[in-house]
């Protein structure tokens, strides 16, 4: 049965949770601007259009240190690791969009090798995710309905709260999620059977009120087959090669490795990169697999569309739409993607 | 030991070796991995890579060089291009690097077993190549393949690499070296003059024709005729070449003059890699990853890739 | 009044008969997608696709940056060197910025045929979205404004129409504008009798009235927030380095990428200080961030200083020189910052 909490008793909870060694972020309006941060209660918005960082963020973060160097007489002669931390993360309030990209991130995390970084911090993690039922959502460039979201699910997250006036109807998806509702007992109410019929027609609401549709039906073959026609010239002459669509994408992960000597001391640390600079393929010779701003736009969409779901069997997109709302000129997937389908027909 | 597959080890430079002069110069440094209870985790098989940090600059990805080894010895060669092997090649012997691997996958040596084996290399691509034959053409194992051949070229006689080495291959009866340096360029092209003594020229308008005179074995010319000249026979064969984009690509046009299939011919890939281990991006062509997937790959593989070289 | 459908007609026209004679190559102009709020560039290379070329208040990027793009191509080996001329629709802010080029010899003259449209303010899309709310969703893209004579919008949507006051939406960069009417053009299309305050930098008193430590504290918030995606410079038309120095990796970087404040700071300043004199307060910067940084209130600092230290007022004479190319014995040998 779904439990309740009073958004007067939120204070409480978080209050609770930060006794028992949590660490909670959420997000916040720092001017102007909504950003996931570390909270204590009352600073939490609790109706908010999504950040405009998502809060992949917190898991990977876009600078982290990865280790110290040892300098011994001007010279630097090895590396000391970092001590990783065990205390407790709550991510409250992240979109059920930006939870299921997480799941994305997880597979690529784990592909193979262990990222010890990412693991570390998503181990710790217990993730609350707000359905969008706000009157703020949907935005006009969600799609989630068309890649196997909604503003109601629960994919990716181990809580899913959905706002219903005076109160959150609390689901738990699993022990994460028991675990808070143990910790903050006393604090959670038991829902009614209205109260989670109401919930379910908020739901419903929000997911017919998206818009944007982005038919995926087809879309790996016309990739497939669109990779060397012209099409791609034809949007990638209006790129900036500025690089927003992907540091502000939920499931981009790619990332820089780099040496920083400051103050007599060293460290490597590994900070978000992008496809869409011409730095990132370069070879030190000079030569660059992809060259042109087209090329590194067409990279983005077939990792998206075709590589993601070959490699780690998800598709790279969860239709958050900042791809689209952040673009300078326009650029926007659904059209990218529908357009390729057209072009090869 | 450290699970956490970033942090490289230290190892210490023991050996280096110059060995090619010009304007890109070409050193082969050997070091040892310090930690002795991991050096048994640093065994590689010829085609792997690694990754070495040089600490404050940063790390590059390189092609391992040295024989396969239980001894944490790993050895590269390096041409001096960007950051990290402009720094590598100040080292001096004694100096700590950083080093983490071996990642990507291996030339498949245990299945060619019976089969005749061409090298083909062209410029620092030689120096993944030379991972390879440097195991194959060890006493002991040069005897489980048939007719073993070895075609080399470079911009120059000074930008040879290996010098020494070839010439000690030169002396043995059981393989065959050939060698060549690029025509000298004028604004039009090859000039047509020879450019050395003692490496006569090709006829390039019909390589295959040229007549070669006794015991010549070096000649003025590129890789791509050159094998035409050297005829390597597509029959119960496999070929191993690495060298810049455009060399592979006329390589692989004459290997398909003489009748060679594009599974028979294997090489190995390079791509700009920062974490070596199919994280960071950047490496992959099309859903490719270089780092993971490869680096080795037979040419049919490649032709099946997306066209992002 | 401004008759948007009109200008439109008038620009399409133009474009018709340059890119039928031959006089251009292409013409860069605006387009209006079905799902965008506000209209987006566009390329005509072929006569027939002049019925894309779209107007109205929403035409907010600065498309010279497309026009430094051509002029920066450079013919092959041996190959005789580019002549060919370029078409493009410009904003009176768009305009100056033409002028800094052509001071700059980024642009010759000859190479660019103007459409210089006269216009008395552009939006904000940010104001924008907030005032058309009420639109039902799935109809907020490919909207249409009409100039109604009495200083507000009428938005056209598919369904309905709504009023909005024109001062709601300006951008604020319109409020300090000093000409309604492109400075350099071929043709000119409309015209404005609006009457245009001059500029007295009221709205870089606000910073100028901090103390130091105010000002710092305020800079502090807004530039930890970057996530140095570098757009800010990637759309500005006088950021045209063949390689950006905040790009080089080699022999070393000038700065780290990290993200954190001491870098953030450092790219921020180093941007701001190469476009002082030179920027023409086009907003295309402070638009494009992501992050909401207030990035115009840097640059109209510097205009300020560099009109008051050294007489400069960048892109109203292509005659001027360039503030940082030029010598004059009079300079008076201060730091304009």
């Amino acid at each position: 049965m779904s439990k309740l909490l009073k958004k007067d008793k939120l204070k409480d909870l978080l209050g609770k949770l930060s006794d028992t060694g949590f660490i909670t972020y959420g997000p916040v309006e720092k001017n102007g601007t909504t950003l996931f941060q570390k909270v204590k209660g009352d600073e939490v918005l609790l109706n908010f259009e999504n950040s405009s960082k998502p809060p992949k963020e917190i898991l990977f973060p876009q600078t982290e240190k990865m280790f110290d160097l040892t300098i011994e007489n001007h010279r630097i002669t090895g590396t000391i690791e970092v001590e990783m931390p065990s205390t407790p993360i709550l991510l409250l309030g992240i979109r059920p969009c930006d939870a299921r990209a997480i799941k994305v991130l997880d597979k690529l995390f784990t592909w193979d090798s262990i990222d010890p970084y990412y693991v570390n911090k998503r181990e710790r993690a217990t993730i609350i995710s707000f359905s969008c039922t706000q009157p703020t959502m949907p935005l006009d460039s969600c799609f989630c309905t068309s890649v196997g979201g909604g503003p109601g699910s629960g994919e990716g997250a181990d809580m899913l709260w959905t706002d219903i006036g005076d109160a959150f109807l609390v689901e738990s998806l699993n022990e994460k999620g028991e675990n808070i509702l143990k910790l903050g007992e006393g604090i959670f109410t038991d829902a009614t059977g209205d109260q989670e019929s109401s919930t379910n027609a908020a739901k419903q609401k929000a997911s017919d009120a998206i818009i944007r549709k982005l038919e995926t039906d087809g879309v790996p073959e016309a990739l497939e087959a669109a990779f060397d026609s012209d099409y791609w010239t034809e949007f990638a002459q209006r790129c900036l090669g500025c690089g927003i669509c992907t540091l502000l994408c939920p499931t981009c992960h790619c990332f820089d490795i780099q040496d920083v000597l400051a103050n007599g001391k060293g460290r490597r640390e590994r900070v978000w990169d992008s496809c869409q600079y011409p730095y990132y393929t370069m070879h030190a010779s000079g030569h660059n697999p992809r060259p042109e701003k087209m090329f590194r736009q067409r990279n983005r969409v077939y990792h998206k569309f075709l590589y993601s779901e070959k490699n780690l069997g998800l598709l790279g997109c969860v239709g958050c739409g900042r791809c689209i709302s952040g673009c300078p000129v326009n650029i926007d997937i659904i059209e990218v993607v529908e357009g390729a389908k057209e072009a090869m027909r | 030991m450290s699970d956490n597959v970033y942090k490289p080890h230290t190892a210490t430079i023991t050996d280096i070796q110059l060995e090619a002069g010009g304007g890109r110069p070409i050193k082969t440094i050997t070091m040892q991995v310090d930690d002795v209870s991991v050096r048994e985790s640093f065994y590689h098989k010829p085609g792997q890579f690694t990754i070495i940090s040089i600490f404050g600059t940063g790390e590059s990805v390189f092609a391992i060089a040295s024989l396969p080894n239980k001894d944490g010895i790993v050895q590269v060669s390096a041409m001096k291009v960007g950051n990290v092997t402009s720094k590598l090649h100040e080292l001096e012997v004694g100096d700590k690097v950083g080093v983490r691997g071996p990642y990507g996958n291996h030339f498949p040596l245990e299945e060619w077993e019976g089969k005749n084996i061409v090298f083909i290399g062209a410029g620092i691509g030689i120096s993944p190549v030379r991972s390879v034959y440097q195991v194959a053409i060890q006493p002991d194992e040069i005897k489980k393949y048939g007719k073993v051949t070895l075609i080399y070229g470079a911009r120059t006689p000074a930008d040879l690499a290996f010098k020494e080495e070839f010439k000690a291959m030169d002396t043995r009866d059981d393989l065959n070296l050939w060698l060549c340096i690029d025509w000298k360029f004028g604004p039009k092209g090859p000039t047509g003059e020879t450019a050395a003594e003692g490496w006569p020229a090709i006829n390039m308008a019909a390589p295959g024709e040229t007549e070669i005179p006794d015991g010549v074995n070096k000649f003025t010319c590129f890789v791509p005729q050159l094998v035409e000249v050297v005829k390597p026979d597509p029959e119960n064969s496999i070929v191993v070449t690495c060298g810049p984009p455009i060399a592979i690509k006329f390589i692989t046009q004459a290997l398909e003059k003489l009748g060679w299939k594009s599974d028979q011919i294997y090489t190995t890939l390079e791509n700009r890699m920062k974490c070596g281990i199919g994280k960071c991006g950047r490496c992959n062509i099309g859903d490719v990853y270089v780092c993971k997937h490869g680096p080795v790959f037979t040419n049919e593989e490649i032709k099946n890739m997306f066209n992002e070289f | 009044m401004m008759d948007f459908q009109d200008f439109e007609a008038k620009i399409k026209s133009q474009a018709k008969q340059w890119l039928e004679s031959g006089e251009v190559k292409f013409v860069i102009g605006y387009e209006k997608s079905h799902d965008s709020l506000i209209a987006r560039p566009v390329f005509i290379h072929d006569a027939k696709d002049v019925d894309k070329l779209y107007w109205g208040p929403d035409c907010i990027s600065n498309l010279t940056l497309y026009l430094v793009d051509e002029m920066k191509k450079k013919p092959k080996r041996g190959e005789e060197p580019f002549t060919h001329a370029v078409g493009i629709v410009v904003k009176p802010c768009d305009s100056k910025t033409i002028v800094e080029l052509i001071k700059e010899n980024m642009v010759p003259r000859e190479r660019v045929k103007i459409i210089g449209v006269a216009t008395e303010n552009s939006i904000n899309p940010d104001k924008l979205e907030a005032a058309i709310k009420d639109i039902p969703p799935g109809k907020r893209g490919g909207i249409r404004f009409i100039d109604d004579g009495n200083k507000n919008y009428i938005i056209k949507y598919d369904g309905g129409e709504l009023k909005v006051p024109q001062e709601e939406l300006e951008a604020d960069k319109c409020k300090v504008c000093i000409t309604h009417k492109p400075v350099i053009h071929d043709i000119l299309v409309g015209e404005s009798n609006e009457p245009f305050v001059p500029d007295e930098f009221e709205d870089v008193k606000k910073l100028e009235e901090m103390t130091e430590d105010q000002r710092w504290n305020y800079w502090k918030e807004h530039l930890s927030k970057c996530v140095r995606c570098y757009a800010c410079r990637d759309v500005c038309p006088l950021c045209y380095c063949e390689e950006c120095v905040f790009d080089k990796e080699k022999p070393f970087s000038w700065n780290e990428k990290s993200v954190q404040l001491r870098e953030n700071t450092f790219y921020h300043m180093v941007r701001a200080m190469h476009l002082a004199g030179r920027c023409v307060d086009c907003g295309e910067c402070d638009r494009v961030c992501p992050m909401g940084i207030p990035i115009r209130e840097i640059n109209r600092f510097l205009i300020k200083r560099a009109k008051e230290r050294c007489k400069v007022f960048s892109g109203i004479n292509v005659e001027d020189k360039p503030m940082f190319g030029s010598y004059d014995i009079d300079d008076p040998g201060e730091e304009i910052w």
